[in-house]
């Protein structure tokens, strides 16, 4: 065997080695969603002794699961899409034209994302709900997660755009492209990865946010899934195995969504379809 | 191409934005008159009159865990009630924090159920219930933490017990007969049980070494009615505030923290007693594998599914002295630990009746009391409750107190101590516990949280 | 001077195009909202009470009086230093193991980022039972004394265990920023460096790093800021304990504003912490920044 060959073997081993480590929580839950709530807390790192599907029956029944995730999916796709949309721009404009305000602007986004939540959220409710009357609205919690994803994204952006040298912007611009179709001719296409990854990041954070999402969502038909999790909470514990049941049934898409990401970047990289 | 996706995108969104405007069906973009972030006025948006007299209230829980009795008794009141539609705010992770992003929402719920303290500090905001025919069916004792300077602010929900829960079958095993729980009257009567249990090779005791047990249950105890009336706690506890006293001087003190120690050292959590997981200790005592556990009657609901058929448990008091002509060291404290409140800053006149009706059905009504006492399974203080065998065998033991005169009211003032004092103090009551400071440190600490508390 | 103003008029067009859709909407989410929590920090609004007055600069005052909240601070310190280091090196380390080619990197690159996807009280109690029992019944098993009992209930094992928990799941969260780095990295310049007879690790140290020097800065920032600000895994894996020992100073600015109900010294606190972070983290951009420029 090779040099090269035997070198990539032994980084096979020790990753999968640290893989399974890293699991081991993960192999946890899903094992204790087929045990009752009693055999968990006795024998949590055991398999179940037998298959036990009710904890995912009552999950979705005491979740109004259906519907919770019809919530979830309608704030995360308004969020997500929007908020690529404008934040691509931004971070595209930012990295291409140092003027003094964009620089001012992109300090005052990363300071923001240090800004803890709490000082601003009652005041959060307090104009959207409280002045405007949009309580329980999906779409303001979507507006709401784009503004606060837009520091992230830009952040993101930014960075990705400003490592694609200017020689492609000053040729296209040779080619009589313009500063708009730069950006959707040439630009979009280098970043495919890095707006997998931000899409990725921006959606599971909306997907599983509970803090903003509980703050407007307070009535039983307009919880999100993070929010209807919480049923299960009891007076100093919680009935553990459907909890779990839940919470593995509501990161199911997230996890798909981002294994199907990856498999994207991982083709574009194969295929030299990213900037080479 | 790429503007043709740029389209396609821009189009999704604008559809998204109309879908959300039509899509969601009660409550989005309900128009509020309300503006004002200082002062507010009885408010009528969603929550308003419809036609023809019909009322919508809210209720907010912070009962976790709950939800399906709840929504149960809700609609069950709702068929008895034609007219009144209930919108169940159910609790989350932080109560109190939910309540405030509520009312400033401008959503305060019509009725709340909630820790009598939290109720005492916004009494501005709620309706005042004395004299409402409600309370007639309320036991007087049961109203004391919930009355301020004379008015009544809430209905309590239950009445819990704290205590030291046995096993009777390992009791029974220890002391060779029928274990009798009025046996136990003093500190050395329960040290003798102890021993005992543990020389039959059962744990004697168990400490859950979690801060809302030490440090609101078991510590709380030192301002309660071993001083004696309510007026003598709260004198007690200004005294501590003001710094004329300290809690290392008192009788009271001492005597609790040596039924403490006594405790810990039949602790079967003893090697490790800050692990803390009231599960794993439910399942210890249902199993018998220790004697006895320092908790409430609530704890029923981690052991119901755990006990063997005709298993008995019960409550025994917590002596703090040798004194057996003590009553307090024969009587268990009950706390008032929720109260149901009706707001009045933002729910009109007619949202308010229809509150007080869904109080009075709660507390009185045949079908939501029978659901209460099995779903919550402690004793209740109300006149005309009768099914006391539907209780828990925790509550029973509860109950069986109450009724022979030898329970007392926890606080037996609204605010006696401070809402934050499990948090700060327990953590000081688990640093003692797990022996990584001595009695005078703890005492000191507790004198220190007080003095920056104000006078009660 | 046609033309400067033609251009300038291009240059405001191109700002309200690109860039004034996302700064209006952020404005309006987070700084309206953020001004206004500023300025109850001057007031003694609880949260719930009807009435609010102006109270100055009390509030700040006792932050800066508050022995507790130094002690929080510098806890947070010590933990921001281990973890950021420990999840930026395990998630580089990861990002350029599953980007080498080997077999079944789709199940790896799943694998490491699940840490990220399980949140909340579900995550911490099934640290808590690792750290409580599994842990400690192998200590038992092997004799080992500190490895007996649970970590959880001695403050210094305590802060270790939640610096391994939030190292844990950050790595799996910045590897998947290193492999979207990595990947931009242009394969000719690698090949040339393998021409030029440079081992397989000189290719990452000369090549490979200094490429990804955008992504570096990127991910210490987000490292930073997510440390300092670090509640949730705070919450649920060690509520602050054993006897509040292990309270980050997000939590406890949390815990005095909502369960204290001191509002407004929590916020006034809050202030503080964010004023301190947002300089920490600005400089160390600024200055990566300007060391990727060269």
């Amino acid at each position: 065997m090779s040099k090269a060959k035997m070198k990539k073997n032994i980084v096979f081993i020790v990753t999968f080695i640290v893989l399974i480590i890293f699991m081991i929580p993960f192999f946890v839950l899903v094992i204790n969603t087929l045990k009752t709530t009693q055999e968990f807390i006795k024998t949590p790192f055991a398999l179940p002794k037998s298959i036990y599907l009710e904890n995912f029956t009552l999950a979705i029944r005491r979740m109004n699961f259906w519907k919770a995730l019809r919530n979830t999916a309608f704030i995360t796709v308004g969020t997500v899409i929007l908020n690529t949309l404008v934040s691509s721009m931004t971070g595209y404009l930012f990295a291409r034209k140092k003027w003094k305000i964009n620089k001012v602007i992109f300090m005052a986004f990363l300071a923001s994302m240090v800004a803890p939540f709490q000082v601003y959220m009652i005041p959060l409710v307090k104009i959207y709900a409280g002045q405007f009357g949009f309580s329980n609205s999906l779409a303001i919690v979507a507006y709401i997660g784009i503004g606060l994803n837009i520091p992230f994204a830009v952040f993101l952006y930014n960075g990705f755009i400003e490592g694609i040298p200017k020689e492609l912007d000053e040729a296209a611009l040779i080619d009589g492209c313009s500063f708009t179709g730069t950006f959707f001719k040439i630009i979009l296409p280098l970043l495919k990865s890095i707006i997998i990854t931000v899409t990725v990041f921006v959606a599971m954070g909306i997907w599983n946010d509970y803090l903003m999402s509980s703050l407007f969502l307070t009535k039983q038909e307009t919880k999100t899934l993070a929010i209807a999790i919480k049923t299960f909470l009891t007076n100093h514990s919680a009935e553990y195995a459907p909890m779990m049941a839940g919470l593995l049934l509501s990161i199911v898409p997230v996890l798909i969504f981002y294994l199907i990401g990856q498999k994207y970047i991982i083709e574009g990289v194969v295929a030299g379809s990213v900037k080479g | 191409m790429k503007k043709r996706l740029l389209s396609v995108l821009l189009a999704g969104a604008m559809t998204m934005g109309l879908l959300a405007g039509c899509g969601n069906s009660a409550g989005s973009g309900s128009e509020s008159e309300n503006g004002g972030e200082a002062q507010e006025e009885n408010g009528s948006e969603e929550n308003g009159e419809g036609a023809g007299g019909a009322v919508e209230i809210s209720f907010y829980t912070t009962e976790t865990g709950k939800d399906d009795y709840f929504q149960d008794l809700i609609s069950d009141f709702e068929s008895k009630n034609e007219g009144i539609t209930i919108e169940y705010i159910a609790a989350g992770e932080d109560q109190l924090q939910a309540w405030m992003a509520l009312y400033s929402s401008n959503e305060g719920p019509t009725v709340s159920l909630m820790d009598p303290i939290n109720i005492y500090e916004n009494q501005e905001r709620m309706l005042e219930l004395t004299g409402q025919s409600l309370l007639e069916n309320i036991k007087e004792e049961s109203l004391s933490t919930l009355t301020f300077d004379g008015k009544v602010y809430g209905a309590p929900m239950s009445a819990a017990g704290v205590g030291i829960l046995y096993n009777k079958a390992v009791c029974d095993a220890a002391v060779g007969g029928d274990f009798d729980p009025s046996t136990i009257k003093t500190r050395s009567d329960l040290r003798d049980l102890l021993e005992k249990i543990e020389a039959t090779g059962v744990a004697g005791s168990c400490l859950t070494g979690v801060n809302w047990s030490l440090g609101s249950h078991f510590l709380c105890q030192i301002y309660g009615a071993a001083n004696g009336s309510t007026e003598d706690r709260v004198a007690y506890v200004n005294s501590i505030i003001a710094g004329e006293s300290k809690e290392i001087d008192s009788e009271v003190f001492n005597g609790y923290i040596d039924t403490l120690d006594l405790l810990a050292e039949y602790n079967i959590n003893k090697a490790d007693p800050l692990v803390g997981d009231v599960n794993l200790d439910a399942a210890a005592l249902a199993a018998g594998e220790c004697g006895t556990w320092f908790m409430g009657d609530w704890a029923w609901t981690y052991m119901a599914a755990l006990v063997e058929e005709g298993a008995e448990f019960g409550l025994l008091p917590i002596p703090y002295s040798d004194d057996e002509n003590d009553i307090i060291n024969q009587s268990i404290p009950t706390s008032y630990a929720k109260g149901y409140c009706i707001d009045k800053s933002q729910n009109t006149e007619a949202q308010q009746q229809a509150g007080l009706k869904f109080i009075e059905y709660m507390t009185s009504d045949e079908y939501a009391q029978e659901q209460t006492a099995i779903v919550c399974g402690q004793a209740l203080p109300f006149k005309n409750f009768t099914a006391s065998d539907k209780l828990s065998p925790l509550g029973q033991s509860t109950a069986a107190y109450m009724a022979n005169g030898l329970a007392y009211d926890f606080y037996g003032t609204p605010n006696l101590c401070p809402s934050d004092i499990w948090y700060e103090c327990g953590a000081f009551m688990c640093e003692y516990v797990a022996g990584a400071s001595d009695r005078e440190t703890l005492a000191s600490k507790i004198d220190e949280y007080w003095s920056k508390q104000e006078a009660r | 001077m046609n033309r400067k103003s033609s251009k300038k008029i291009k240059n405001i067009l191109q700002f309200m195009g690109f860039g004034l859709p996302a700064t209006l909407i952020w404005a309006t989410v987070v700084i309206i909202p953020f001004i206004y929590g500023i300025w109850i920090t001057f007031t003694d609004w609880n949260g719930l009470a009807m009435e609010i007055n102006y109270v100055g600069f009390e509030n700040y005052k006792s932050v800066f009086g508050d022995a507790t909240f130094i002690t929080a601070f510098l806890k947070t310190v010590i933990y921001a230093v281990f973890t950021v280091a420990a999840s930026n090196i395990v998630g580089f380390l990861l990002a350029l193991a599953v980007t080498s080619g080997i077999k079944g990197q789709g199940l790896f690159r799943g694998g490491f980022f699940t840490p990220n996807i399980i949140g909340g009280i579900i995550l911490g109690y099934i640290w808590n039972f690792i750290f409580s029992y599994a842990l400690t019944g192998f200590g038992k098993a092997i004799g080992v004394e500190w490895m007996s009992t649970s970590w959880l209930t001695h403050p210094t094992r305590a802060l270790i265990a939640l610096i391994i928990v939030s190292s844990w799941q950050m790595s799996g969260y910045l590897m998947v920023i290193y492999i979207a780095g990595l990947t931009n990295v242009p394969g000719e310049l690698i090949e040339a460096a393998k021409v030029d007879g440079a081992t397989g690790w000189q290719a990452v140290q000369k090549v490979k790093i200094p490429c990804i020097k955008n992504t570096i800065a990127i991910c210490v920032f987000l490292s930073i800021s997510r440390t300092f600000m670090s509640f949730d895994m705070n919450l649920s894996l060690t509520a602050g304990g054993p006897y509040k020992s292990t309270e980050l100073i997000a939590y406890k600015i949390y815990q005095t504003a909502f369960t204290s109900m001191e509002f407004g010294k929590g916020q006034a606190q809050a202030i503080v912490l964010f004023v301190i972070v947002a300089v920490i983290s600005l400089l160390q951009v600024y200055f990566t920044r300007k060391g990727a420029e060269n």
